[in-house]
Formats: C-alpha cells, structure tokens, sequence
C-alpha cells in the first residue's frame, strides 16, 4: 500500500525561520483571526526590510543554523509583492556575495488568503523563484464554512468563490502542497464536510487546528467529536487514508508524557525572528502589538540595535512542565495537546509567557476520543505493520499562519 | 510562606536593594495605615523591617514598639538608633562615617565603581559586623570584565579581616540556596496600603499591586516567585545570589528568569569562595538553552 506522508516542515524544522510582517493590511476581516490591530498604515519599507536582512546574514554565530526560511505574513503578503519580489532579489544577491551557507539552503514561504494568487505579478514572482518556494493557500472547506469566517472586510461577503478559482493553479504548481483550516466554535457543524470538500478540490494535505482563544461553548466539545468520528468513517470507509492526510488523526497522541524525556517546550516562539514595518524584532509575530489583545507587544530588539539576548531568554528556557498547571501535569491524554506561546502570554492574568491557557483542553480530549475511534477501527482493516506505518508518518508542519 | 514584612514609611525612603533610588517628595505612610500594617504583621508572626527617608516622628515609633523592627534607612538617619541597618553608597565619603562594630551595613555600588571596593572595605574596617554589597546594576556584567571584577574580590578578601562580607563569604557558608525570594517570603506594604513584590516594584508600577491590608494579599501567579519555577535558578548553585526579582523582570521581561549579566556575576562570586570547584561556564542558560 502506498502510504502518503504530511507534508514534513522543511529540513526537518532545522532551519531558522525569519518572520518579515510586510503588512498588516488585508482584503479580509476573518472573524476567528487573531490579528486584533490590522491596518492600511503598516506597511514595511525596503529599507527597514534591507536592514533586516543584513543585520540577519551580517551575523553568522547567532544565526548558525544551516537553513533558512524567509516567511512573508501579514495581513495579506501578495499584498505587498513588489516589496517582496525586490527583497527577495536582495537576499539572493547577498547570499551570493557574501559566500554565505544559505546560499544553497534558503526557502521562502507564504501563507497566503490566495485572492490574488493569479495576478501577473504573484505569477512572475513564483515562476522566478519556484525552486526555492512553498506556498500555502488557506481555504476552510466547504463554500458554508469557508464564508462563514472568512468575509471581505467592511461587508460579510465571503471570499470562497475568489479563492476556489486559484486553487487549481496553485496545485499544478505546487501539488504536495496542503492547506490549514482553522476551527472556531461555529464552525464545528462544517467539518467532516469540509475536509472531504478539500479532497474532492484536489488536496491531500489538510491541516486543522482549533484556535487556543476562550472562545469554546458548552457542548462543543461533544459535537466536536461527532463531527470528527463522521469523518473518521469516511475517511475510512472511502480509503482516503491510503493517499490522504488530515492532521485529526494522529499516531501519537493521547497518552501522558514522560515529565523528563517529554519536557520540552511545544511553540518555537523564540527559536523564530519577526521583523515588522517599524524594524523591531519578535520572538514571533504572535508577540507584535497587531496580535495581542490585552498585553504590550513583546520586542526583543531593532534592526538598528540587533536582539537583546536577555529578552530571548525565558523563550529559549521555558519547558513543558514549569508553564503548565496541576490539571495538564498528570493530565492522562497529554501527548498532542498543543498551545500557543503568544495566547497564553495574551491570556495570561499577568505579563508572562510562564502561565499555559487551557481554553483548549475539552477540544483536545474530544479530538483524543475520535483519534482512538480512528485507530481502533483502522486496525481491524490493516496489519499491523501497516497500521505503524500510518502512525509514524511524519506530520506536518502547522505553524502556517491564516 | 510570609516571613517579614517591608514597611515602607514614606515613598522617597532611599533604596537599600538593587531597584535605582525614588525621586523625593514621596507620600508618607498615615498612622492609621501604618497601624493596619503592625496589625497583619504581629497577626501573621511576620518580623518587620521598616524603610524610612528621615527620623520617625515619636507616634510612628510608638506604634512599631509594638512589634520587632529594624530600621533600615541613609547612614545619616540611622546611625545612631540600636536596630538600624544603615545604607551606604560607595561614593560616599566612608571614612567619616561612624560605624558600629555589631551592626550590619548595606553598601550599594554600580559595575563601573566595583574599583572602589576594597578601598571602601578599607575605610569601613572595625565599623561593621557584616557588609552586604549590592551591584545595583549587576545585569551590566560581561565576560570580558570578569578578570577585573575577580581581581577586585582578591583584593576585598584579603581586607575582609574574618568579617562577613557576602560577596565574599557567604557561597563558602552556605548549605543550600539563600536567594531574596521576594513575593514568597516577604512582600512590602507601600505608604498608601497596598501590598507589593518589593519596594522596586511599587517604584516602577504603583499600580502593580498584590492586594491591600483591607482587602488581604493577593499575588497574582505565586508560583513564579519560587524557585522551582525558576528554569535558570533551579539548576544553580550560586546559592549566595539574590535572584532579584525585580531585576530579573527589568531585563528579561520575566520575574523567573535572570539575565545573563546577573548569572556572570553570581558565578564569578561563587566561583571565588568555592575555589576548589569551579564552574566550567559563567551563565548556565549554556547548560540548558535550547
């Protein structure tokens, strides 16, 4: 049987990831997005962007990983294409000069809304740099849901029929490439058909994460699962789990962690760089005032100054078990329980990284019971043998931004 | 748990920690508020110490002979009361300074005046039972003046005559950590009532407040006041170092987690009274950074 693998982040996520936040613009106002401070203003200049990079490429020992990816977010980044192709341009011509090791170890990458995806100047950008590219278009599924979140801005038009047109495009261009959805309490109805929506449209890959805000009602855990559980069986049922991939269901997850082995830290908050327009640095864009709810935005440094290695400390020493409470210590179904650095810093009763939200906790443990309804029933249709290999393909990266 | 308590009897009382000396003109403490401060600390079993800019009046000493207290307050104030702790700067002038052989002295300096130290420990000689030096700016700390700040503490050891003097004593005596442990051990009631980490913290945010003596103490996320929530601090044994708090969030953003200059200094401390026993690195984020 021939097993699809998730689209693995790249080099094994080993490779430093640069965050440059181009614009907090965007033709959409998606109602679970996180960005609370999107605006027209805040675009970056080349000249903050160059600073950016030099001050990056000028400084080998800090940046000593062997790879890197250059990740363009905003807001929407194609809005902002005529910044990104000269910047990338630069980059390129730096590398080379400066003899630099990523010269032949570099990505860029986008997450993008995908509206403008066809335009010429989104396609000339991607025909020029296709070897070096990984591009991610977010569309939520089905025409209901996808409209049900992600309107234009200052009307609640949806964007699906903008988006679904370029998403042929896209997959003869990129076609191991898959997308993220992203779950909020209203949108737990349109799940199993969403993500068999995204399948019939030509994706394999189907990222989904519910979002980590309080924003989860009574009972939703329980429909959660039985939104889950139908999909299970027809992913099942349908053998979509041969060719396809879909990040519910998951070999390893479930089951309590090791308090030593299993200690480390799940966000990589502080390993990553943004930049923003204004030049200064964040241990994630998550940490950039445009994110943040309730909290000052965490800077760690400028383009000018460099980063003030103190500010990154408590991101590069925070572990599983010093942030986590009692109920998430000897919680039995631990393993897979994800967070988001940034939301527990914005949600946390006060200005710490050191305190984890458990708004997601019910979700977690409905998607573990739908997980092990998978699973169990999968095993009684293939080997053992098979059944490993189904487990241990190796997930995808989920740190695509919507 | 609650050891002491922190008086702070007006808002200009001068620093005795690391947390930069207030602008004056600060509130005092009214003797009502004062006499709720007593109340919790004799209802807690908590001991008392009292920060102070000038004399008390006779009424505020009546109220705290209810309960034992120390005076902590400027050497010109102090000097002459039994249970003082005065506070010196290394930029006085210490050779007028009177002194008290059973008395113990707090002498704050910053990186750039450490030179001074052993002159100091010089002019303080037969005037004190123990000196506690405070480097107000210890963050300041880099690797490249370590050679320099160990030649200082040879020299302030060869000087310190038997007397304690806890950058260079304490690490040698000590059988576990003694860290400040403010927010856990002690917190300081402010002129207007109000319960903070440390008098740093009322000077940088009076509005950061742990709750009141009306209201009860509050402190918001406890745990990350203590040690084992400290990942830097847990696997250190600069037990001498006061892990300050206050300073840690000044310069990581995060009241758990030292900077890099704060650990060069306590191991450079550490690795001067325990000779035999070096530390291989000077911060041990190289241990466990990822």
């Amino acid at each position: 049987m021939q097993i699809r693998e998730g689209n693995a982040s790249w080099r094994g996520g080993m490779a430093k990831n640069i965050t440059f936040i181009v614009t907090k613009d965007c033709q959409l106002a998606c109602k679970y997005c996180y960005l609370v401070g999107k605006n027209m203003k805040e675009r970056m200049s080349f000249e903050t962007a160059k600073a950016a990079v030099d001050y990056i490429l000028g400084d080998r020992k800090q940046f000593a990983e062997e790879s890197v990816v250059f990740d363009f977010i905003g807001g929407e980044p194609f809005l902002e294409i005529d910044l990104i192709d000269r910047l990338c341009d630069y980059i390129k011509q730096q590398l080379f000069l400066l003899d630099h090791p990523w010269f032949n170890s570099y990505r860029f990458s986008f997450s993008t809304n995908g509206i403008n995806y066809h335009e010429k100047k989104v396609q000339d950008f991607i025909e020029k740099n296709k070897n070096h590219l990984s591009i991610g278009i977010t569309i939520d599924g089905t025409s209901a849901k996808h409209d049900l979140n992600r309107v234009y801005k200052n009307s609640d038009r949806g964007s699906y029929d903008d988006v679904v047109r370029n998403i042929p495009l896209w997959l003869s261009q990129f076609p191991d490439m898959g997308t993220k959805v992203t779950i909020s309490s209203p949108d737990i109805p349109y799940i199993k058909e969403s993500v068999l929506h995204l399948y019939s449209l030509g994706i394999k890959e189907i990222n989904v994460n519910c979002v980590f805000e309080e924003v989860w009602q009574e009972g939703d855990d329980a429909l959660f699962e039985q939104q889950l559980v139908a999909l299970a069986d027809e992913i099942i049922d349908r053998g979509f789990y041969r060719d396809h991939y879909c990040s519910f269901f998951t070999g390893d997850i479930g089951r309590p962690m090791d308090p030593e082995r299993e200690n480390q830290n799940w966000c990589g908050a502080g390993m990553m760089l943004s930049v923003d327009a204004a030049g200064n640095f964040y241990p994630c864009t998550r940490f950039a005032a445009f994110s943040l709810r309730s909290k000052k935005p965490i800077i760690i440094g400028n383009v000018r100054e460099g980063i003030d290695q103190d500010k990154l400390r408590p991101f590069l020493t925070l572990d599983r078990l010093t942030q986590s409470p009692e109920e998430c210590r000897n919680c039995e179904v631990a393993a897979g329980c994800a967070w988001c650095q940034g939301e527990n810093y914005d949600a946390a009763p006060k200005p710490t990284i050191f305190r984890r939200s458990t708004a997601i906790c019910k979700m977690h443990k409905a998607r573990v019971r739908a997980n092990n309804y998978y699973w169990t029933r999968l095993e009684r249709l293939e080997t053992k043998e098979e059944i490993e290999k189904l487990k241990n393909r190796e997930v995808a990266c989920c740190d695509i931004l919507s | 748990m609650l050891r002491y308590l922190i008086i702070m009897l007006d808002a200009s009382a001068p620093s005795f920690c690391y947390y930069p000396d207030p602008s004056s003109g600060g509130r005092k403490m009214p003797l009502e508020v004062l006499r709720k401060a007593v109340y919790f600390a004799q209802t807690h079993a908590l001991g008392v110490n009292v920060l102070c800019s000038d004399p008390p009046e006779k009424e505020i000493l009546q109220e705290l002979d209810r309960i034992n207290h120390i005076f902590i307050g400027p050497s010109s104030v102090t000097s002459d009361s039994v249970w003082n702790v005065p506070v010196l700067n290394i930029g006085d002038n210490l050779s007028v300074f009177p002194g008290n052989p059973d008395k113990n002295i707090i002498l704050r300096s910053d990186v750039a005046s450490l030179p001074k130290l052993p002159e100091a420990v010089s002019a303080l000689k037969g005037k004190f039972l123990r000196l506690n030096v405070i480097i107000t700016d210890e963050w300041k700390m880099t690797p490249e003046l370590v050679t320099v700040f160990q030649r200082i503490l040879e020299q302030t050891g060869r000087l310190a005559d038997g007397r304690q003097i806890n950058l260079i004593t304490d690490r040698a005596m000590l059988s576990k950590p003694s860290h400040c442990e403010a927010g856990v051990k002690h917190l300081t009631v402010a002129p207007d009532g109000r319960f903070y980490i440390c008098p740093g913290f009322f000077h940088e945010n009076p509005e950061d407040s742990c709750g009141s003596l009306d209201e009860g103490v509050s402190v918001p996320l406890e745990e990350l006041y203590r040690l084992e929530c400290a990942p830097i601090c847990r696997e250190c044994d600069a037990w001498q170092c006061k892990r300050c708090v206050w300073m840690n969030r000044k310069r990581t953003l995060e009241v758990n987690t030292p900077s890099r200059g704060q650990c060069i200094t306590s191991h450079v401390v550490r690795n001067y009274a325990l000779k035999d026993s070096p530390t291989p690195y000077l911060d041990p984020f190289e241990l466990i950074g990822r």
